[in-house]
């Protein structure tokens, strides 16, 4: 399990990371989503150790990550999304730099690199410097050091940028492989279309915190429930409007012209019981509806 | 088992075309002075000339200054090179929690150095021959520029590695290293000036006499003072070392002075080389911002 307890980072008067708690359970695939960017990009960057937080800490199978004589970095594996290599290395040469850091030599080594490379498909790319590497493989090149060192947790920073259509399909089938392989997977992505089946749990994040989270399905079926709705009001404004102020469950109403729009936390029942309480205090309805809602603006930013 | 990271060093080094332009360079200016030496001693090689070895004795030692010279003056330049800070930086930061990094990384650093300074010192043997030939230098002494050679790369690359390192950026760790170089060069003597001012002019004879200690101490950890013992050994002149020791007051009369002089300054040099290594390596392993943020963890 990998648990986030209290994490605090704050750079430049604002805070990126407010008291974060949350665990991520082995064997999901979970998606960091939202408009905040760098609260996403941050809590990777801290589980792999590569920045401190200012408060709180982040355990790795009950060891912290950021003690070194607990050994964790073997168990976890980063890719970046700015790929950065050492570009006058060719493929093999900067494989092998990266194992023998995590000192990982000899036939052992070479062995694990051609697999790699099998895995990922560079086969083609292996007499290449980096540098020369097409833009669209340098996302699979930093998977593979990445996963070089065989570690059980992944965490992934825009794994589908730079990528085609093919390219991401071909990310996606080997992200999916690697989870049943027996990898968890933290991500950060805004690629909806890449996302649909992958996924197994999402968090949503806004302003440094936890929007929403939870299995994909609950998440998205909570934000479809959450939309406005939108009424169309022919006659019986006020008596419209009476129910609606008497029921709990109805929040921000606002009257614009004929419309009445409002928000309903309520299940379908309820909402069913609303609608016939509005129809029976003899309100003449012409529309029931509610707003559309771009998915990729409240999850995919 | 070779550093993996002095591997992918050499690897990368040699890939670029830096390391040719360097070696080009390097001795072509050796060569211009060579050139140079043999066009003001054209009248020594007609026939019936004296030959005068005590000459081209000392100009072998002013080849060999140079290519000390352009050690020491380049270093900073060629290290900031070494250090492209988006890759280091972000393989720093992703590495450093694996026991052992650190130190690998700083010894893969100076160990690439080093081994620049040996390929350029051997690129640069065929120009230095020539010098052999009319100077009557013999291979020990070639060999001994060698080691003076490793020595002062090793010295600077030290403490350039360190200043990169410290500073976040190029230009704060280039002015880093050059600060630390001039204090050793110009701070040891200055201040060995200045406490052998205040002692003559406050305290008389006897004070001055152990400031001249004090001032032979400092002296010893500034690497020009293997410089005057290179040339003391090829030239035999020993001029430099026996006025400073008259200005300050040191007896450098006993036969052991010149033995054990500069064999302790050329220990010094390697001794604070390592100090600067030790200090990179433990300001990358420090813990200090994780304890840092624990203790702000306890005030927020």
């Amino acid at each position: 399990m990998l648990e986030f307890q209290n994490l605090t980072v704050q750079k430049d008067n604002r805070r990126i990371l407010d008291q974060l708690n949350m665990e991520v359970v082995d064997g999901s695939i979970v998606g960091l989503l939202g408009p905040d960017s760098d609260a996403k990009r941050m809590v990777l960057r801290i589980a792999a150790a590569i920045e401190y937080p200012d408060g709180g800490d982040v355990l790795l199978e009950g060891k912290s990550v950021f003690d070194k004589k607990a050994g964790t970095f073997m168990k976890y594996g980063y890719m970046s999304n700015d790929h950065v290599f050492f570009h006058q290395l060719k493929l093999f040469e900067y494989y092998e730099m990266c194992l023998s850091i995590y000192k990982i030599r000899g036939r052992m080594a070479r062995i694990r690199i051609e697999d790699i490379i099998e895995q990922l498909e560079l086969e083609k790319y292996t007499d290449l410097y980096l540098e020369e590497l097409p833009l669209e493989m340098r996302p699979f090149v930093s998977l593979g050091q990445a996963i070089i060192h065989e570690p059980s947790w992944l965490l992934l920073d825009h794994p589908f940028n730079d990528l085609d259509g093919l390219g991401r399909e071909k990310m996606r089938n080997l992200l999916a492989q690697l989870h049943d392989q027996g990898m968890s997977i933290l991500l950060n992505c805004s690629m909806v279309p890449e996302m649909t089946g992958l996924l197994t749990d999402v968090l949503v994040f806004e302003e440094g915190k936890i929007a929403i989270s939870g299995p994909i399905e609950e998440v998205v079926e909570q934000i479809m429930h959450e939309r406005p709705v939108r009424m169309h009001v022919l006659s019986n404004m006020d008596g419209a409007l009476d129910v609606l102020k008497t029921n709990d469950l109805v929040e921000r109403v606002i009257v614009d012209g004929s419309h009445v729009i409002f928000r309903f936390r309520g299940d379908d029942i309820e909402e069913a019981r609303l609608l016939s309480s509005i129809v029976k205090n003899g309100v003449l309805l012409q529309n029931y509806t509610r707003d559309r809602i771009n998915l990729d603006d409240i999850l995919w930013r | 088992m070779l550093n993996p990271l002095l591997r992918a060093e050499w690897l990368r080094e040699g890939r670029s075309n830096r390391l040719a332009v360097t070696i080009i360079f390097y001795n072509a200016i050796l060569a211009l002075i060579i050139i140079l030496f043999m066009v003001f001693n054209t009248e020594s090689f007609q026939e019936g000339y004296y030959f005068d070895p005590a000459v081209y004795r000392f100009q072998y030692f002013i080849i060999s200054a140079i290519q000390m010279g352009l050690i020491l003056l380049f270093m900073p330049f060629s290290v900031w090179g070494l250090f492209i800070r988006d890759n280091d930086e972000e393989m720093i930061r992703r590495y450093r929690v694996i026991p052992g990094f650190s130190r690998k990384y700083v010894m893969s650093k100076i160990g690439l150095i080093m081994s620049i300074a040996l390929l350029l010192y051997v690129s640069s043997l065929p120009v230095l021959s020539l010098a052999c030939i009319y100077s009557g230098v013999t291979w020990t002494e070639i060999l001994r520029l060698g080691l003076m050679l490793m020595f002062f790369s090793f010295w600077s690359g030290s403490i350039a590695v360190y200043a990169f390192i410290r500073r976040q950026s190029g230009i704060r760790g280039f002015s880093l290293d050059v600060f630390i170089n001039l204090f050793f060069f110009m701070g040891t003597l200055l201040l060995s000036e200045f406490i052998h001012s205040v002692a003559a002019l406050s305290q008389g004879a006897e004070a001055v006499a152990d400031s001249a200690d004090i001032c032979m101490l400092l002296v010893s950890m500034n690497p020009l003072v293997c410089l005057t013992g290179y040339l003391a050994n090829i030239t035999g002149d020993n001029s430099v070392i026996n006025a400073f020791c008259s200005h300050i007051g040191y007896d450098n009369s006993g036969e052991m002075f010149t033995f054990t002089f500069f064999k302790l300054a050329g220990l010094a040099g390697i001794l604070i080389g390592l100090l600067f290594l030790y200090q990179a390596v433990a300001y990358l392993d420090r813990d200090a911002r994780r304890r840092d943020a624990l203790v702000k963890a306890e005030t927020l």
